[in-house]
């Protein structure tokens, strides 16, 4: 009886451990280092206030970022990130923005303010027969506008990545998703209107 | 050993015909040169328009079933979306937004929301991993216990399969773009809302878009209200 017992707990435990091992966004994993080819000058001496980005009505949970697909029967289980997708967007653009040779400084003192608003940041894992990849998509709109607060510059930014296929790619989620951020951030720089509009 | 019975020269044929199949399911966007509004605003015939003095914007709903196999690759019933063409251009002095994250159906009380591309497409390629096991699942069946049976319905269900892979860069490229619009240019491209497969029977829908003015932070609303029946048959059909 007990031995009965003990095999049909089996499945169950096994479920719980596997649900136990999603993948979790951490604040280190977030040392990236987008490639910007094209900057500015520091001494021109362009500031900007970047101001934090919001979300779309679309992401129900910040703290979400994706979904694994874990263990054996890959149980579905979230993807959590230490920090709010809002958060870390706003740090990212930031880190981005110095690192192409703005300054950043208070609304008063900015010559141009940053907004934004976040639609998507997002992994999932997709499961064929035998094989499985990660893809993740980061949306967010970017929005320049001068002192006077008329529009600049504005684009939907879009950044995807997509893992090299395998039997189970849970690991690659967040790295994954980490590069789709990646990608939108180089996109905002590689884009010439962009400069056009700031880069005077 | 079953492999060298009588049975073998049959599963081969099934095999064959699941490969068949698999290859019928693999979604090619026309290739013509009319464009995806060229194709959309000539079949769909209704017209949907709301001008004002900033903008003008032009709304084809496809839910004839035969257009969006065509244009889509997919029956969107089947997965409760909405595919709609926008088309946005702005007449007025300065730029604007279409907020599609924001716009929304109306359906008497019930509201449904705006769907991302990516949603979509995963969407699509969820019902794909579902008939991919299903079918698996029923050939393993029906190669184990012999009964040819499994393999067929395992092939067919296969078949439902749209293959998310050859929609995924078609959607990319034809959903709306720029949602940025300068003064004189325009938008257009394809958007998605959730609607239930009984609410395509609905007598009348409401589609909302809000456009915002980015220097004033006005906001007008773009709204369109339709039978979707009115749209099942497309010009072709009506003559």
């Amino acid at each position: 009886m007990r031995r009965f017992i003990l095999i049909c707990l089996l499945p169950v435990l096994i479920l719980m451990i596997s649900a136990c091992a999603a993948p979790k966004l951490k604040k280190d994993d977030l040392l990236i280092e987008p490639v910007i080819n094209k900057g500015i000058s520091e001494e021109r001496g362009v500031i900007l206030y970047v101001e934090n980005f919001g979300f779309a009505k679309s992401i129900s949970d910040p703290s979400i970022v994706g979904e694994a697909k874990i263990g054996m029967f890959d149980v579905a289980s979230s993807i959590r990130s230490e920090d709010p997708v809002h958060v870390i967007i706003t740090d990212q653009i930031k880190k981005a923005f110095l690192k192409a040779g703005f300054n950043l400084d208070v609304k008063e003192n900015a010559h141009f303010t940053i907004s934004g608003r976040i639609e998507r940041f997002w992994v999932n894992e997709r499961i064929g027969v035998i094989m499985q990849s990660a893809r993740a998509s980061v949306k967010y709109d970017l929005i320049v506008k001068d002192k006077q607060g008329r529009f600049v510059w504005g684009e939907n930014i879009v950044g995807r990545a997509m893992s090299a296929e395998s039997m189970d790619t849970t690991d690659d989620d967040v790295p994954t998703l980490i590069n789709a951020l990646k990608n939108s951030i180089e996109s905002i720089f590689a884009n010439e209107s962009f400069w056009k509009a700031v880069g005077k | 050993m079953s492999w060298l019975n009588s049975k073998c020269p049959f599963k081969l044929f099934l095999c064959i015909l699941a490969i068949l199949f698999y290859g019928c399911a693999t979604y090619k966007p026309p290739d013509n040169i009319q464009t995806f509004y060229d194709r959309v605003s000539q079949k769909v015939g209704a017209d949907l328009s709301v001008t004002c003095n900033e903008f003008d914007v032009q709304c084809f709903p496809i839910i004839n079933a035969r257009m969006a196999k065509t244009n889509l690759g997919i029956y969107p019933a089947n997965f409760e979306i909405l595919p709609v063409f926008l088309k946005v251009e702005n007449k007025g002095q300065n730029p604007i937004k279409v907020d599609l994250p924001n716009s929304f159906i109306t359906i008497g009380e019930k509201q449904t929301t705006y769907v991302d591309t990516d949603s979509v497409v995963d969407r699509i390629a969820k019902s794909d991993t579902d008939a991919a096991a299903i079918g698996a699942m029923l050939g393993v069946f029906g190669g184990v216990a012999g009964v040819v049976i499994g393999t067929g319905v395992g092939a067919v269900i296969d078949s439902s399969k749209v293959r998310s892979g050859t929609v995924e860069g078609h959607y990319y490229r034809q959903c709306f773009n720029p949602v940025f619009i300068h003064p004189k240019n325009s938008g257009r491209g394809v958007v998605f809302y959730n609607l239930s497969t009984e609410d395509f029977d609905c007598e009348r829908l409401t589609l909302s878009v809000p456009i915002v003015d980015l220097n004033t932070n006005k906001i007008s609303n773009a709204e369109f209200s339709f039978n979707p029946a009115d749209f099942k048959t497309i010009q072709e059909d009506r003559k």
